[in-house]
């Protein structure tokens, strides 16, 4: 009974061992044992063999693939849209020195009573009268949209593609591939107009078979 | 017939896809913290062809497999300073590709699932797409964490170790995977045991 008992554990220890030497990683003393073991068993022997056969039947090296690049361009796109990988470290420290305690808190006050008056000024407005330098609205350089087209696209149709959509390109390639885009503005169109431009230019470069890949450069900031 | 143990015991089988190319991935993964987007590619590069073929097996989504992958690789560039070598790089990066691949499937558990990743097996020569759509069909009578283990163990020759701290769980877990996958891929796949009834 014994004798039964260990021959089952010796067993159940090989066959749980086979796999790890199958796929080469089990260790040398481990790979001694489970050999020693299926030279003398059938049953272990046989379990090797069909593990041996489902590992070379699941193995093979990946075939080498050509929607690497695009995909890569994807995550480079998204990777220069979104924040810097910085942007969560604090390059500052907040301790401030206590001279410029009273400066800043000064500076607060003024910020807050022209705040007011510009408040009172704009309430009822559900759109900003004014925008910044930085909006990219209000640039006529700044990027809407990033794109990768086919290496394969011809020059002259690319120029097409880019003058039926009333677009240029501002930089680019990246050694990702990709290029930024930006609206030809007329100067009779409303700024306003740019964040449903954009979608809308997007839906028709994605429908362009040349394209490989269109994307909004940055979300718009929200109407305060 | 008994199997003969080969003359390099370490090594039973054909050679893995994993690169023994560990110290590169590292040496690539030092630029890629230091924001070196041309060591990003390369890395990504490297891996990519993997990665997609673990995630489109496991998941049999291929809807979430470039999502998946590209998740993954956009924390690979987060983190790339945080990486200590307490693993392998490859250890690293498909821990972090398995648990998008889980978190994808958790925000889209509607989707349609593949019969047995044609989409991967589309990119392969015939003999060896017949092969994987035999494989697949064994494979998706398995759970998703079977699925895993066994790919993790035969296709990219992870350790058991290894597929512990890439699946989140302990080696026993593991092993208990494994043991249920190959009692339950012995039933769907007689091929396996010798029989050539329906062998490709």
């Amino acid at each position: 009974m014994r004798d039964s008992d260990d021959r089952f554990a010796d067993h159940r220890e090989i066959w749980e061992r086979i796999p790890w030497v199958v796929n080469g990683t089990a260790s040398a003393e481990q790979n001694a044992r489970v050999w020693d073991h299926v030279a003398r068993c059938g049953d272990c022997a046989a379990e090797l063999q069909v593990q041996t056969r489902l590992r070379a039947a699941m193995g093979g090296e990946p075939a080498l693939d050509e929607q690497a690049g695009a995909a890569f361009a994807k995550l480079a796109a998204r990777l220069d849209a979104g924040p810097p990988r910085s942007a969560a470290v604090p390059t500052r420290s907040t301790n401030r020195r206590p001279g410029l305690l009273a400066l800043a808190a000064a500076e607060a006050l003024v910020i807050v009573a022209l705040g007011a008056g510009l408040g009172a000024r704009y309430v009822g407005s559900e759109a900003p009268v004014y925008r910044t330098l930085a909006d990219p609205a209000t640039r006529p350089d700044a990027a809407t949209i990033r794109a990768v087209f086919d290496p394969g696209l011809r020059i002259e149709d690319l120029r097409a593609l880019l003058a039926d959509a009333h677009l240029r390109i501002t930089e680019g390639p990246s050694t990702a591939g990709v290029f930024s885009l930006a609206p030809v503005r007329d100067g009779a169109a409303p700024a306003d107009a740019a964040a449903t431009d954009t979608e809308r230019l997007i839906a028709a470069l994605r429908a362009h078979p040349g394209v490989r890949f269109a994307e909004p450069a940055a979300t718009p900031a929200p109407p305060r | 017939m008994t199997p003969t143990q080969p003359a390099n015991a370490e090594s039973p089988g054909p050679a893995s896809p994993l690169p023994d190319g560990d110290d590169r991935d590292a040496a690539l993964l030092q630029r890629i913290a230091a924001g070196d987007r041309a060591a990003f590619q390369a890395l990504y590069e490297r891996y990519f062809g993997r990665l997609r073929r673990f995630l489109a097996r496991t998941s049999r989504r291929p809807e979430v497999v470039e999502d998946a992958v590209n998740d993954a690789f956009w924390v690979v560039w987060q983190k790339a300073a945080d990486f200590r070598g307490g693993s392998r790089v490859s250890t690293w990066i498909f821990g972090i590709a398995y648990r998008c691949a889980l978190k994808a499937l958790r925000s889209n558990p509607a989707g349609p699932a593949s019969s047995h990743g044609r989409e991967e097996a589309a990119h392969e020569p015939a003999i060896e797409q017949e092969r994987a759509e035999w494989v697949g069909r064994g494979l998706a009578q398995l759970s998703l964490e079977q699925r895993s283990t066994l790919e993790l163990a035969y296709y990219l020759g992870h350790s058991c170790e290894e597929i512990a701290q890439i699946m989140d769980c302990s080696v026993g877990t593991v092993k208990a995977r494994m043991f249920h996958a190959r009692v339950k891929l012995r039933n769907v796949l007689p091929q396996l045991g010798g029989c050539t009834h329906g062998e490709p």
